[in-house]
């Protein structure tokens, strides 16, 4: 009864919350691309074609309920396909990871320790990860739970409240919407749903397969509509002019914290202490998928072990990578081709095993 | 003593006995050696043996020997055979409630020390054992660390005995099951788990009676010492088992399918497995009505984070973030501190110092006059030194609010472990503010997310909470009664409902 | 074995952190806090009056009020570092205060916004509003009973915008509304004798501002804009020579906006539920119907010609569309918007903008 695997329910929230991460930092991209208040539609589009995806991968998942995508390969292509697909996952575990950790270590170097030096900052979010990391995967589901309901929750709360003396007219207009921009940002919005790229992995740790595969489909659900919520309120804030000016909207919106009877004279910083766990668990959750996919590819038993060889990587990577605010204008390419593979090589092998 | 070897058997002759054990309890003075010579004509020799004041001594003169030396008719010693006599002996009306055929000296020596009185006959290859135990006992009292304004009275004592008679007074169920099992190799401690047989979780129980069987120790003085061998990390802070001193509390913690161990010598009783919640949670919130209980409940919770963090928050506003204060108290704040020598988080690891020395030092003083130590002590040293300047009373506030709220957490060990950590949480916010507390806390979480007890997660059901979700109103909150009949989920009982 | 490896490694840390960190970290008592900052023109360079309350024990307050002249926000606190022996701290700032002759200069406003708005650390809850004169006099003004400016200024504007007096009170409602619509009244200080006061509003267009609206102005502005928590204060009319104030509790309002051939118009249907403050004593008239929709059709001419003059204003002098209607137009007009979008202000100059007054008394009070 006590087995090391995880619940359908911890599953999901691993899921959710790792796309939530994402989701606050790849916002201002559609918030930019789309011409109007129309990024929901995006998100709608995205979401549907990931529901579809996750409903014909799953199938194939049934058949190898204990592998993962790249133990699936395995069995299906030859060795060098699956080495590939394998490796790919884990350079882009290995880069978003280091965008989300050099983003986040950047907005609290701003908010709240000004002449702390960056890597100081990296180190120790890397390092406390490191320790989560090396747990396990039940570690790493006990935490999701326990950020989704003392922070997320919370965090949701303080930006619901933030919308106090704003203007609800501003969702419109919706007709005539930007097609060509919601068409342009639809790849940023899937990628946003980062854990449709996680559940390829995560999937197999769990002890309740059936449900699980059900509440993958709810994942998607719920995923977006945190997501259209979070859009829709910054757009009630901000007005889709000036929300497209913002670099950190989650952050920004912050800084508005406006709860009547509320003391305190800045929020931000009770804001970002929330959001530094929300974005730590995500941190955490990716550095052990990496780990999985790294044991997976190169066909080791060693669990915990790919974390120290991850440590020294990520952290050149956040030092080296310049913040996503500073990678706007060169992100279109990278993005595109980020969520292309990440939505087609789980259809490419779904559609391997269906013929199989 | 060492040359003895005690797994031999009883010797037939009487002499050859004492001499062995003369020898084996050479200069305890306490052991009697009580002979007896009985039967007509004084022709049967009995060897009585027992330790001055681990017995009833009513017990064996009043119905030991009395019966003997008056009861028992045996003519002719000579022809009757050895298992006969011995037999005429154990059946000789001797009043007392428990005899027992011993057979090896090894036998002889542990029952003497635990208090039993070992009868020996000239010419008997078996010794009877007449139970005996009684010493000196305290009465059951108050438990004093544990009072309720309603709610029993009565609390464990050291006896085991009356412990578990204290516990299935309140559970007149035949699923009630008590193992015996000893510890120590030398204090030969007594121990005891119950569990309720259809309801306790059998992953549970067996790890508990594996890693009893496994502890290797040379004494058992108190419970603890058995909670720090059967514990899964001894590194961790926090408490992995619950203890209680209430028999109402122990037998809560069985209904719920949980294993309770007592532990002779020990006024209290160890419960496993604990969790978070278990220890935030006090027998009076069953007792009181439900309403104001779960008022009581939240702001037990809510003294949580007070004890850990509020000295640690003290330091990062007044080091790193004025701007999260009010305006008005920022200011206040600012005036107050204005002629104090140190820094924030020196005064605040000063005061905690300084409440942490009167506490140590109220529980070593008598206590009529501890509780004046500590109330003199904490006033005088805080006033005085605020008038000194050497401390702001912001500082004495938030210390003297932690130091209150930890009182509130109604687990002991629970909340020395939070206090401690407290310190962690100062240190932490000195150096890197409010961002050094974020770290703090998620390197907790993820010590606490780790953490088991027996299999059990400690953070259940907040870790599980979709699939845990009936376990979730017993926590924060208090519900009715009538709503709680179901077992809790976490231990995955078998039985599931309280009431069939 | 496992666990002394840990506890070495997290010593090891801790007192490496401890001995290296800190960087950040500046005692309360070692920090200034500016609490209200008045930005005045002096030729090419900007002058900042600022307000700091000396941190002193006890109930009573002071301040130290400094004035130095620099290029640029960024400049006033390199200076400001310069001049003091504490770390110069704007968290807790309570207002900005603009001189009116800097406010006029549209690329200075604009440059002061983006640095205000740019900072992670200022609190973008800080209050704004423009002084009429210069902003030097109202921070230097000594007023008995509060004697910080900054929270006197502060404490005055959240009790106007919660009683809907004033449209906008801080700053990060300033630069949304400008941003967004190109135009926002930011509330306007002046001197009261020896204290100040917020009567009237000042209509800022791209950042620059193009003149100011008085009290009863305001008013209509915010009435249409808000009718729901509009505050309309008393309507003073004056029937057979008896003076009396009806005061409105409710207002309703729909509004209708049609575009044709570039003319536009909108037209506003107002009810106002009123009820009747101040008469006189042993006159019975108000129980006569004849006399009630007197009093209604002379409020109506009232208010009336106040909103007709005030929306007059806001169109051909000011020109300034603080009325929202090309925000309707584009929320829920998106195709009529976009033909006229970059001609919006020969349009809204042109249009006929008519308010349609209704009224019902719904009381007298407690007596007849």
């Amino acid at each position: 009864m006590f087995n090391q695997d995880i619940t359908p329910y911890q599953n999901l929230s691993i899921l959710i919350l790792v796309s939530f991460a994402f989701q606050s930092m790849l916002m201002p991209i559609m918030l930019t691309e789309i011409d109007g208040p129309t990024g929901w539609i995006t998100i709608l589009i995205a979401a549907v074609l990931l529901y579809f995806a996750i409903k014909s991968f799953n199938k194939t998942m049934k058949i190898h309920d204990k592998e993962t995508i790249v133990g699936v390969c395995d069995k299906l292509f030859p060795r060098y396909i699956s080495k590939a697909i394998g490796i790919y996952y884990i350079l882009m575990f290995l880069t978003v990871n280091s965008l989300l950790m050099k983003d986040f270590a950047e907005q609290i170097k701003l908010m709240m320790l000004f002449r702390t030096p960056i890597s100081t900052i990296i180190l120790s979010i890397l390092l406390t990860a490191a320790y989560a990391t090396k747990k396990g995967i039940q570690t790493i589901a006990h935490i999701t739970n326990i950020a989704l309901l003392t922070a997320l929750i919370p965090y949701l709360l303080i930006i619901i409240f933030s919308t106090y003396y704003a203007d609800y007219t501003n969702i419109f207009p919706i007709y005539p919407a930007d097609t060509e921009g919601i068409l342009k940002s639809v790849p940023a919005a899937m990628l946003s749903f980062l854990g449709f790229s996680v559940l390829l992995f995560s999937n197999c740790k769990v002890s309740v397969k059936d449900k699980n595969y059900r509440l993958n489909k709810r994942f998607i659900i719920i995923s977006s509509l945190l997501y259209i919520g979070c859009y829709l309120l910054i757009l009630v804030k901000f007005g889709a002019k000036e929300a497209a000016n913002l670099v950190w909207p989650f952050v920004s919106i912050m800084k508005f914290v406006n709860i009547p009877g509320f003391f305190f004279e800045s929020t931000e910083m009770v804001g970002l202490c929330l959001q530094m766990t929300v974005i730590f668990t995500g941190i955490c959750i990716l550095s052990y998928f990496t780990n999985l996919a790294m044991q997976e590819t190169f066909k080791t038993e060693e669990n915990g072990f790919f974390i120290y060889i991850q440590i020294p990587i990520l952290y050149l990577m956040a030092a080296a990578l310049p913040g996503m605010y500073m990678m706007f204008p060169y992100i279109h390419m990278p993005v595109y081709i980020i969520s292309g593979l990440n939505f087609l090589i789980p259809i490419f092998v779904a559609y391997a095993g269906s013929k199989k | 003593m060492d040359n003895i070897d005690l797994t031999q058997n009883i010797h037939e002759d009487l002499k050859k006995n004492e001499q062995v054990l003369r020898t084996i309890f050479k200069n305890a003075d306490d052991i009697i050696f009580r002979k007896i010579e009985a039967g007509k004509s004084q022709k049967l020799k009995m060897l009585l043996l027992y330790v001055d004041g681990m017995t009833t001594k009513e017990a064996i003169s009043d119905y030991a020997i009395e019966t003997i030396l008056s009861g028992l008719d045996i003519s002719n010693l000579q022809n009757i055979s050895e298992t006969k006599l011995q037999d005429t002996v154990v059946k000789s009306n001797i009043a007392t409630s428990e005899v027992q055929i011993i057979t090896t000296i090894q036998e002889i020596v542990d029952k003497i020390l635990s208090g039993e009185t070992v009868l020996l006959i000239d010419r008997c290859k078996k010794g009877i054992m007449l139970s005996s135990r009684g010493w000196p006992m305290r009465g059951i009292q108050e438990p004093s660390a544990e009072t309720l304004i309603r709610g029993a009275r009565d609390g464990f004592n050291e006896t085991m005995k009356v412990n578990i008679t204290l516990i299935r007074r309140r559970l007149k169920d035949p699923k009630l099951k008590v193992k015996y099992a000893q510890v120590g190799n030398r204090s030969k401690t007594d121990i005891a788990i119950m569990y309720l047989e259809d309801v306790v979780n059998k992953t549970v129980l067996e790890t508990v009676v594996e890693r009893i069987n496994n502890i290797n120790i040379d004494a058992v003085l108190e419970s603890s010492y058995i909670e720090e061998m059967i514990e899964d990390d001894s590194y961790s802070p926090f408490p992995q088992l619950e203890n209680t001193e209430r028999p109402d509390a122990a037998a809560s913690a069985l209904l719920e399918g949980r294993v309770v161990i007592a532990v002779d010598n020990t006024p209290s009783v160890l419960i496993a497995p604990a969790i978070l919640v278990s220890f935030m949670q006090s027998s009076e919130d069953y007792y009181e009505r439900w309403m104001p209980s779960c008022i009581t409940r939240m702001i037990r919770y809510l003294a949580l984070p007070i004890v850990m963090l509020l000295p640690a928050l003290y330091v990062a506003v007044t080091q790193y973030h004025p701007n999260l204060l009010p305006t008005q108290l920022a200011l206040y704040v600012a005036a107050s501190r204005a002629n104090v020598p140190f820094p924030p988080y020196f005064e605040a690891l000063l005061m905690e110092l300084v409440i942490e020395l009167v506490r140590e030092a109220s529980l070593r003083i008598t206590s009529p006059v501890g509780s004046t130590i500590g109330l003199v002590g904490g006033l005088v040293i805080g006033q005085s030194s605020v008038e000194a300047g050497l401390i702001t009373p912001i500082a004495v506030i938030v210390v003297a609010l932690t130091a209150i709220a930890s009182f509130t957490i109604p687990s002991y060990n629970f909340s020395t472990t939070l206090r401690m950590i407290r310190f962690g949480f100062i240190i932490l916010a000195s150096t890197l503010g409010l961002f050094g507390i974020s770290l703090g806390l998620s390197f907790l979480i993820i010590h606490l997310c780790t953490l088991k007890s027996f299999g059990v997660p400690y953070l259940t059901p907040f870790i599980s909470f979709v699939e845990h979700r009936r376990d979730l109103k017993d926590t924060v909150i208090r519900p009715k009664i009538k709503t709680m009949v179901r077992k809790p989920q976490y231990l995955h009982v078998e039985k599931e409902r309280k009431n069939v | 074995m496992k666990g002394i490896k840990l506890i070495l490694i997290l010593i090891i840390l801790l007192t490496s952190m401890f001995l290296t960190a800190c960087w950040d970290s500046v005692e309360i008592n070692k920090r200034e806090y500016l609490f209200a900052v008045g930005i005045d023109k002096e030729g090419d360079k900007l002058k900042f009056t600022s307000e700091i309350p000396k941190i002193i024990e006890g109930s009573e307050e002071e301040r130290i009020v400094n004035t130095t002249e620099n290029k640029s926000f960024a400049d006033f606190y390199n200076v400001s570092y310069l001049h003091s022996e504490k770390a110069i701290s704007d968290r807790l700032m309570q207002v900005i205060v603009l001189g009116e002759e800097l406010a006029k200069d549209g690329d200075t406003v604009k440059k002061i916004f983006d640095e205000i708005q740019r900072s992670p650390q200022m609190n973008r809850r800080v209050k704004i509003c423009i002084a009429k004169g210069r902003a030097e006099d109202i921070i230097n003004t000594e007023i008995p009973a509060n004697p910080l400016v900054g929270r006197f200024l502060s404490d005055m504007l959240v009790k106007l915008k919660r009683e809907s007096y004033q449209e906008i009170y801080t700053f990060d409602e300033a630069i949304l509304h400008l941003g967004q619509r190109g135009n926002a009244m930011i509330p306007v200080v002046e001197i009261n004798e020896e204290s100040l006061k917020i009567e009237k509003a000042a209509v800022m267009k791209e950042y620059e501002l193009v003149g100011f609206l008085e009290t009863d102005e305001l008013e209509s502005v915010m009435l249409l804009l808000d009718p729901a928590n509009a505050n309309l204060r008393n309507i003073n009319i004056e029937i057979d020579g008896i003076t009396m104030a009806i005061g409105a509790v409710n207002v309703s309002m729909t509004d209708k906006i049609n575009l044709k051939n570039e003319k536009l118009t909108v037209d506003y249907y107002i009810t106002l539920y009123c009820y009747i403050d101040s008469f006189i004593i042993g006159n019975n008239s108000l129980e006569d119907s004849n006399f009630l929709n007197k009093i209604k059709d002379e409020s109506i001419k009232i208010i009336s010609e106040r909103t007709t003059s005030t929306i007059d204003k806001l169109k051909s002098t000011y020109k300034t569309d603080l009325l929202r209607i090309k925000e309707k137009l584009y929320k829920y007009h998106k195709k009529d918007y976009e033909k006229i979008m970059n001609k919006y202000d020969e349009v809204f100059e042109k249009a006929s903008i008519n308010v349609h007054y209704n009224m019902e008394i719904l009381s007298v009070g407690l007596v007849k």
